[in-house]
């Protein structure tokens, strides 16, 4: 056969003959009810508002900066802290050799709750969901041979934002730094505190003074500072849609805005210190569309201020990868989500990143798991492309067009807000957190009906599940050094001067007359503890309990032809008519730990399963629960716990439990609980212990199995 | 901003923010001679082809009838019903197929000299597989053409370090010697499994420049194909045995990459597979990673992601370019069997990995852990490398 001749054949002739192919036309709807076409054209594209843009330059869609990755690449940025000072100090000190090049500072419970470790009630959550800081000694110790001028830092704090902030700064300036050389970012966000996350102890009212407190002082002090990192990444955490996280993030920022202009601020001196921050989760392209429509919104509400400095029209971010995504199933399937989400961050043009380490769904991560995480960011750093060139994306119809849905999304929402008079008093009248529960309530009924799959949890489950390594605090231990330490400093300090300057700080809280966080620098430098601090603050402020609603409903629209949903109705009416009164359970979080989603999913997924339910308030002792239970008459307490401090809690409780001969009363636990607590917490008396990703139809079937047997 | 002025002004930026000197350096070149610009702003009509609906695709090694029973039914217990399964025979194969009725699709390959007999119609499909370094076709014209396919795997040519360009035109050159041997009708036959290596953005573009320039060579052999068959999976080349376990992020974002140029079937590759027997432990990894980015990224909701990306469109641009330019330097030689046999070939790919090696000797290219960022507290010894993995084995890690 005669060879075919290509000479004469051109592509330029091939391209012009080739003919799309077929559209389809289905379509899928997103969690953000954003109807997704199976093919997106470019006339798709034409009526776009952000299109046509130059990253550096208003709006800033493409990024931040004009050359982006490839003249930097973004900031390796690892979260970590636990135990004590010490002890994370040596852990911060090998992520820095190690390739890291920023350190992100996580604070334990007490820590972030304003409570110095020597409080009694704090003992389950000291040093277990990070660093125990009580004084500026610890904090000495935390960033103990890190040159702060060089290294930047950023803090995980809003509720004790004043004395670590204090502690911060006197730290930098007694090991030798000025403090106008510092860099990092305080998140110093309290208004998704009161939204989602519930790390405050102020009011909100009281709390945004010390907001404006902070941006004032730094404005002022600490140019290379990021005052204020308002976070996206706690309401996706609570279940929020890429659309509510984008408005109600922008919406908080605009409110710091304003507060900072209310303090005679001008725009141009704190606008391009603000951050951002936000969760990555699994949806790919929603989240990397999330981040082009975050600038361009964020520039276009900030226009409205006047700034002369186009610096402060621009919004840049730092990303975490979804700890909500990660299974307990499987752990080292999280690889692999963490690389897709890491991903996700790097393309929507983050300016830095925290990866998550494989076990962080069950625990704190181990050394190996935090190398892991680590490399997934060196790897997309330097193996795959990605600081070639801006925003490689860019241009793709479908992410163009995703941009501009979120951007219409987005801007309702906000309106509803703007509507309510601002953030603050959206939040009071609760539509935020409202709107942030239906919508988690939503993602859980899709995953109970398996119409979202996550694999290993909901399909594809493994028969035989491998154990991993988890780091272990020895709480006690942490405890009894950070009390000494306590004990060691109250000895050394002058107590008549600490008294006068807290003094000082509550009649400065009272008459709003001067600054606090300059007040707090200098009780830091006299030695005053942070739970002393924050207790002057409080005297005048007083502590925040908020009001706890759940919402219904919602699960059982999503579940009545479930099956499962069926035979939990059934059983639930079962026991009814057995007992003269329908099943009661008090859910409830103790100690510290703020962390509600799950607590509030199962909440209103339950009373919608035909439970009476009665939703403990947060920051409750073990004590407080087990009152509320006899109060209440319940048959179930359920014990939510994210962080960690379930051992000591729990032990707690049923010693309250056998005091008031209450043994009766059934307790059932769920959240992070790894397994090899598992055995320690069935001996004390738990009666089912239900990790992350469990179906709720499934613990409802087996606690009412449970109390049907019992009685 | 209006459209024509948007590279102007960026450059502009660029130059006012970093200086000239600086600007410079941000423009770089691919091992293959393709210029990388900080930025694009605009597309070509670019033309894509929609991914179809991918699927994830197992593998096996037949050793006996109920080994391959057992471990099809454990990978049907993963909802993935695609299966490679290598080294059968056709009767064992129909013989699987009536056990799994019909809940799986086999992809058999088979030995060429073992399927001359079989002449009755094959409920199943078996694929003869081409090795890239024979230097002839393999004869069909004893058999009954139609009922096998000829699958050309050009991944060891990238495992042994040859570029993009090279990878593409010696796959499209031995698929056209085919079509030059056994005429048109063999186009439909065809099918092509790639490897995917680690850069992202050249790998998507990589896979619609094989469909399109496919599409241009069956057009001129009068047998147009639009959707040839293709399969990707990660290279070996860049994996390593020093911290194993970052091979699962290297070959997520090699899966993800395939995928979003359109491949039809992904394989990923098991993160011990340079040093272990395959094993129930990673395998299961293996395969959870692929259902992971079925499930739970949403990626496979829409058919043309990358349609309209500037700078995806560039890539395909210029790749298709200087690949086809290739593709036609060969055939004017006389074709690639030719230029294979003559050494060429091998010539080629061992000037581009001498290059590339020393790109990583003088750190112009990372890899994690091997010339950067190493640990020994995580390594593993190099020298458990399972024997005899590819032939002229040039993984990166082993220089």
């Amino acid at each position: 056969m005669q060879r075919k001749q290509f000479n004469n054949i051109f592509l330029k002739d091939f391209n012009k003959r080739i003919k799309k192919s077929k559209d389809g036309n289905d379509t899928y709807q997103s969690d953000e009810e954003i109807e997704l076409k199976r093919y997106y054209k470019k006339n798709n594209l034409k009526k776009f508002e952000h299109l046509n843009s130059i990253a550096g330059i208003g709006p800033f869609v493409r990024g931040p900066y004009s050359s982006m990755y490839v003249n930097k690449p973004w900031t390796i940025r690892q979260y970590a802290g636990f135990s004590t000072a010490e002890e994370s100090n040596r852990f911060y000190k090998e992520s820095l050799k190690s390739g890291q090049k920023g350190l992100s500072i996580a604070f334990d419970l007490p820590t972030h709750r304003g409570y110095d470790s020597d409080n009694p009630n704090m003992i389950g959550d000291i040093g277990k969901a990070g660093v125990a800081i009580d004084s500026v000694e610890d904090m000495k110790l935390l960033f103990d041979g890190i040159p702060l001028d060089k290294v930047s830092v950023s803090m995980t704090m809003n509720g004790a934002i004043i004395p670590i902030m204090a502690f911060y700064i006197v730290c930098a300036e007694e090991s030798g730094c000025q403090i106008d050389k510092l860099s990092g970012t305080i998140q110093n966000d309290i208004l998704k505190e009161y939204m989602v996350r519930n790390t405050f102890i102020y009011p909100p009212r009281e709390s945004m003074k010390l907001t404006s407190d902070i941006l004032y002082f730094i404005s002022k002090k600490m140019p290379k500072f990021n005052s204020i990192s308002i976070s996206g990444y706690h309401m996706q955490e609570a279940g929020a849609t890429a659309d509510l996280e984008l408005a109600y993030t922008l919406a908080n920022g605009i409110e710091y805005v304003r507060a900072a202009l209310n303090k005679g601020l001008d725009i141009d001196s704190f606008a391009k210190r603000f951050s951002f921050f936000w969760c990555i989760g699994m949806n790919h392209f929603m989240e990397i569309a999330k981040m082009r429509a975050a600038r361009f919104l964020w520039h276009e509400l900030l226009k409205e201020f006047k700034p002369k400095d186009p610096k402060s029209l621009c919004l840049r971010a730092h990303c975490q990868t979804s700890g909500w995504s990660l299974t307990e199933q499987e752990p080292f399937n999280n690889i692999t989500r963490t690389s897709i989400e890491a991903l996700s961050a790097v393309f929507g043009g983050t300016q830095s990143l925290h990866t998550n380490s494989l076990d962080e769904a069950i625990g704190l991560p181990t050394k190996f798991s935090s190398k892991i995480a680590r490399d997934t960011q060196l790897i997309l750093q330097n193996e795959i492309g990605i600081c070639k060139t801006v925003d490689p994306w860019g241009g793709s119809y479908y992410i163009e067009s995703l941009t501009d849905e979120l951007i219409k999304k987005a801007k309702i929402h906000i309106d509803e807000i703007n509507k309510a008079g601002g953030m603050r008093k959206a939040i009071e009248k609760g539509i935020p957190k409202m709107r942030i529960e239906q919508s988690a309530a939503k993602k859980q009924a899709k995953i109970d009906n398996s119409d979202q799959v996550i694999v290993g949890v909901n399909k594809y489950k493994l028969k035989f599940q491998d154990e991993i390594k988890l780091l272990e605090i020895d709480n006690e231990l942490v405890c009894k050094s950070q009390i000494n330490k306590i004990k060691k400093l109250k000895k050394n300090r002058n107590n008549g001067e600490v008294k006068k300057i807290l003094n000082e700080i509550e009649l400065c809280a009272k008459n709003n007359n001067k600054n606090l966080l300059a007040l707090a620098v200098e009780a830091a430098k006299r030695r005053a503890t942070l739970g002393e601090i924050s207790f002057a603050i409080e005297k005048v402020y007083g502590r925040y309990q908020p009001k706890i609603k759940s919402i219904s409903g919602i699960y059982k629209s999503k579940m009545e032809k479930n099956k499962l949903f069926k035979e939990v109705i059934q059983l639930s009416d079962n026991f009814s008519e057995n007992q003269g009164r329908r099943p009661r359970i008090l859910i409830a979080k103790v100690g510290q730990d703020g962390h509600d989603r799950g607590a509030k999913v199962i909440a209103s997924s339950f009373a919608d399963m035909g439970f009476d339910v009665d939703i403990g308030p947060l920051f409750q002792s073990p004590n407080d629960v087990v009152k509320q239970a006899i109060e209440n008459d319940v048959h179930v307490i359920g014990i939510s716990s994210l962080a960690g401090g379930h051992k000591t809690l729990v032990k707690e409780l049923f010693l309250n439990l056998n005091e008031f001969h209450s043994n009766e009363i059934m307790v059932v636990i769920g959240g992070i609980i790894p397994k090899a607590d598992h055995q320690f917490l069935k001996n004390l008396g738990v009666s089912a212990i239900f990790g992350p990703g469990s179906n709720i139809n499934e613990i409802a079937i087996k606690l009412l199995n449970l109390l049907l047997q019992k009685k | 901003m209006k459209r024509d002025n948007i590279d102007k002004i960026w450059s502009q930026k660029l130059i006012k923010d970093l200086g000239k000197e600086r600007f410079k350096e941000l423009f770089s070149k691919s091992i293959e001679g393709i210029k990388i610009n900080p930025f694009y702003s605009s597309d070509k009509e670019s033309f894509f082809y929609p991914s179809p609906k991918w699927k994830i695709l197992a593998e096996i090694n037949h050793t006996s009838f109920k080994n391959s029973l057992d471990e099809i039914n454990n990978i049907l217990g993963y909802d993935i019903h695609n299966i490679a399964i290598f080294n059968i025979d056709i009767n064992e194969a129909r013989k699987l197929v009536s056990k799994t009725k019909n809940q799986m699709n086999f992809f058999c390959f088979v030995k060429d000299n073992k399927i001359y007999k079989s002449t009755d119609s094959n409920p199943f499909l078996a694929i003869l597989s081409h090795d890239c370094f024979d230097i002839k076709t393999i004869n069909l014209s004893k058999i009954n053409r139609t009922k096998f396919k000829i699958n050309i795997d050009s991944s060891p040519f990238k495992n042994l370090g040859c570029n993009l360009v090279q990878e593409v035109a010696f796959t499209l050159g031995m698929g056209n010697e085919y079509l030059n041997t056994y005429g048109k009708k063999t186009a439909s036959l065809i099918s092509f499994e790639l490897g995917q290596g680690g850069d992202y953005f050249f790998e998507i573009a990589k896979i619609q420049v094989i469909r399109r320039l496919w599409h241009l060579i069956t057009s001129h052999h009068e047998n147009e194909i639009t959707n040839v068959v293709i399969t990707a999976k990660p290279t070996i080349r860049n994996k390593t045995i020093k911290n194993y376990n970052n091979n699962l992020i290297r070959t997520t974002s090699e899966c993800m990459s395939a995928i979003l140029g359109g491949c039809d079937y992904i394989k990923s590759q098991a993160y011990d597979y340079l040093f272990n027997d395959k094993n129930d432990f990673s395998e299961n990894l293996m395969l959870k990673q692929l259902l992971i980015i079925k499930e739970e990224t949403n990626i496979d909701k829409v058919d043309n992601i990358c349609e309209g990306s500037y700078y995806i469109s560039y890539l395909m641009e210029n790749i298709m370019k200087e690949s086809f330019n290739l593709f036609k330097k060969i055939e004017k030689k006389g074709g690639f069997f030719k230029y294979l046999s003559s050494g060429a070939i091998i010539r080629e790919i061992e000037k581009n990995n001498k290059k590339d090696i020393g790109l990583y000797q003088t750190k112009n290219k990372i890899l994690v852990g091997y010339n950067a960022y190493t640990d020994e507290n995580f390594n593993k010894n190099t020298s458990m490398e399972k024997p005899n993995l590819l032939r002229n084995n040039f993984r990166i890690e082993t220089f």
